[in-house]
């Protein structure tokens, strides 16, 4: 800009900006912060003093709980390692191969798919109807819940389908006068020009998949078909009845104690935490090709 | 040449046409044929399946074409059910609430941001306000849990709280803070990623602009009333318009996870998603499908009329 010399209210302005932010960054990062250092807290301390804010003392005792067999969070890591590997998978072939075809002018009824494909986004079935086609279709309590009633999403469908239109067709059509067929010209030319775009949608899909709940709520009664986040939950829930006085627990099952549950939501980041900071780019990439695109 | 001369061939040409093409693309049409597939099977069936909410569907049915017809006795019996208003009141609340105060957040940020000169404090404040995005609602109750603890000396807000002299409240737990909390950990899990892309639809404007309005006399507020926000306002307008449909939703996920099970709070939280979600553990199906198609025709109805009322503002709408 091309003011030089900063008023009095510019410092002051600036002074109280920083400090707001820097404020925001602190509440942003202290839950996680509170939380690891109260997973390292020896049992002695806890016993004593409740949870502290500061970090005291260092015990991995209640990793090893959470490491072990009883915790239900290594049966819960695996299953969601699967569904995530396999579903972005299932989920990115599927939506390209719908981008592409929909970014083909020629394709029958392209209009007619597309608005169909878009009124799924403001209208559904619903929870019930859809969890009773689940139910119908023989998913419930297999691993496919997970997988297949949310793989595609319109939304993407449309980020591939203009990722696609705007690959020039010069590019298809010399293909196709030295002879390339179709399938030749999807796999050779246009899927290794798509790579950027196929790149952001498997990582959005994984995310949501990692962090998906909700389905294996409503869809897995099977403990061991469980993913991560809903052993975490049962894990939190059982706890947080402590927390919010409810009373009425089952006397004979001890609930873990917080520090053992500090451990397991810690060990339920940490790849989030680890992969973040240099994914996340990525992701905000991603997010500004598709709010340019809308 | 009579016209019916000059159709007949034509349909025979058009007909052939049509096969052709769909030969010619046959590779296009199977990569196609999977999505369509999948749209048809789990987005437009159960579509169907809201016939239920019209007819007494029990657990053991095959199919949403069994049981007999009652119109619409379930949607009669849920408006009069005392239990409506709670909902209804609860649902439009919550949503308003982080509507009025959830909305302007991400963008209060963006405009913040904007203003830091050092490059690195500002991608360091950016990188760390999504954090929250990528957590799931679970993990971040279960950090909720310990922070607003009231127990065993309180986690750590307990003991604020009480340093600066006031009583400690567990205010995730308590039936008279709860809406504020629900709508404050929602600011506190959004507003890093919401501000992306007004942050980049701001570091796109043009900086003679902002100088030729300095030369004007503006100042500071000034030149974001003036420059800064009609820029982000076609933006703003196609979020309110998606947000208005979602007004209904009114946070689901995070509802369930927060709230979850505990009753003391379902008169001043629960919404209609949370009481449809118990109707599915109860296996009461056609009512509560009756419940969410209610939902459902409310948020057409809104997205609706908030893309009306933007098309007469004058900025263009979503459809």
């Amino acid at each position: 800009m091309g003011i030089f010399i900063k008023s009095k209210q510019r410092i002051a302005f600036e002074i109280i900006n920083y400090t707001v932010l820097t404020l925001l960054g602190l509440l942003t990062v202290y839950p996680f912060f509170y939380i690891m250092i109260n997973s390292v807290l020896p049992e002695e301390i806890h016993a004593a003093q409740g949870l502290v804010f500061f970090p005291k003392g260092f015990s991995l005792a209640s990793y090893s709980v959470v490491f072990s067999r009883a915790s239900g969070i290594g049966q819960g890591y695996k299953i969601t390692i699967y569904i995530t590997i396999v579903g972005t998978l299932i989920s990115v072939i599927l939506t390209a191969a719908m981008g592409y075809a929909l970014s083909k002018k020629r394709i029958i009824a392209r209009k007619v798919i597309i608005s169909g494909v878009v009124f799924t986004m403001w209208f559904g079935g619903g929870l019930i109807p859809t969890y009773l086609l689940v139910r119908d279709v023989g998913m419930l309590n297999t691993l496919w819940a997970l997988m297949i009633p949310n793989a595609i999403s319109a939304w993407n469908v449309f980020l591939m389908k203009n990722y696609f239109l705007s690959i020039p067709d010069s590019l298809e059509e010399s293909a196709k006068l030295d002879g390339a067929n179709d399938i030749l010209i999807f796999f050779r030319i246009v899927v290794p020009l798509a790579k950027p775009i196929i790149a952001t949608i498997a990582l959005f899909v994984s995310v949501q998949i990692w962090n998906n709940w909700f389905m294996a709520l409503i869809y897995i009664n099977d403990p061991s078909k469980y993913p991560l986040q809903l052993v975490l939950r049962d894990i939190i829930s059982f706890t947080q009845l402590k927390f919010t006085d409810m009373g009425g627990m089952d006397k004979n099952r001890l609930p873990p104690s917080d520090i053992v549950v500090a451990a397991a939501i810690v060990v339920s980041i940490l790849p989030i935490l680890f992969v973040y900071p240099f994914v996340q780019k990525y992701f905000v990439k991603g997010l500004m090709i598709g709010s340019l695109k809308a | 040449m009579s016209t019916r001369a000059n159709t007949i061939p034509n349909t025979i040409e058009a007909k052939k046409t049509l096969w052709v093409r769909f030969k010619q693309d046959k590779f296009l049409y199977l990569l196609l044929l999977p999505g369509v597939i999948y749209f048809v099977i789990f987005h437009y069936f159960p579509m169907y399946g809201v016939v239920i909410a019209f007819k007494d569907y029990q657990p053991w049915h095959d199919g949403f074409f069994a049981g007999e017809w009652v119109g619409f006795k379930h949607f009669v019996r849920f408006f009069k059910s005392a239990y409506f208003v709670t909902l209804l009141r609860n649902t439009v609340v919550i949503s308003c609430l982080k509507m009025f105060f959830g909305f302007p957040a991400p963008i209060l940020l963006a405009l913040l941001l904007n203003e830091v000169g050092n490059r690195v404090f500002k991608k360091t404040v950016q990188t760390v306000s999504y954090l929250p995005h990528f957590v799931s609602w679970i993990v971040i109750a279960g950090m909720i849990g310990p922070i607003f603890s009231t127990q065993l000396g309180g986690g750590i807000v307990a003991k604020i709280v009480t340093f600066f002299g006031g009583t400690p409240v567990n205010y995730f737990a308590d039936a008279r803070y709860v809406r504020a909390a629900l709508v404050a950990s929602e600011i506190w899990k959004g507003i890093g990623w919401g501000s992306i892309i007004y942050l980049a639809a701001i570091s796109g404007i043009d900086p003679q602009l902002y100088d030729a309005a300095i030369i004007d006399g503006a100042g500071r507020v000034r030149q974001a009333w003036s420059i800064t926000l009609p820029t982000i306002r076609p933006m703003i307008v196609i979020l309110v318009i998606l947000n208005m449909g979602n007004l209904i939703n009114a946070g689901f996920e995070q509802i369930l996870a927060l709230v979850g099970d505990n009753a003391t709070l379902y008169a001043k939280a629960d919404i209609i998603d949370t009481y449809v979600y118990r109707g599915l553990q109860s296996a009461n199906f056609s009512f509560n499908t009756a419940v969410g198609l209610f939902k459902g025709v409310i948020a057409l109805i809104l997205t609706y009329s908030a893309n009306r009322l933007a098309k007469m503002a004058g900025e263009e709408g979503l459809f």
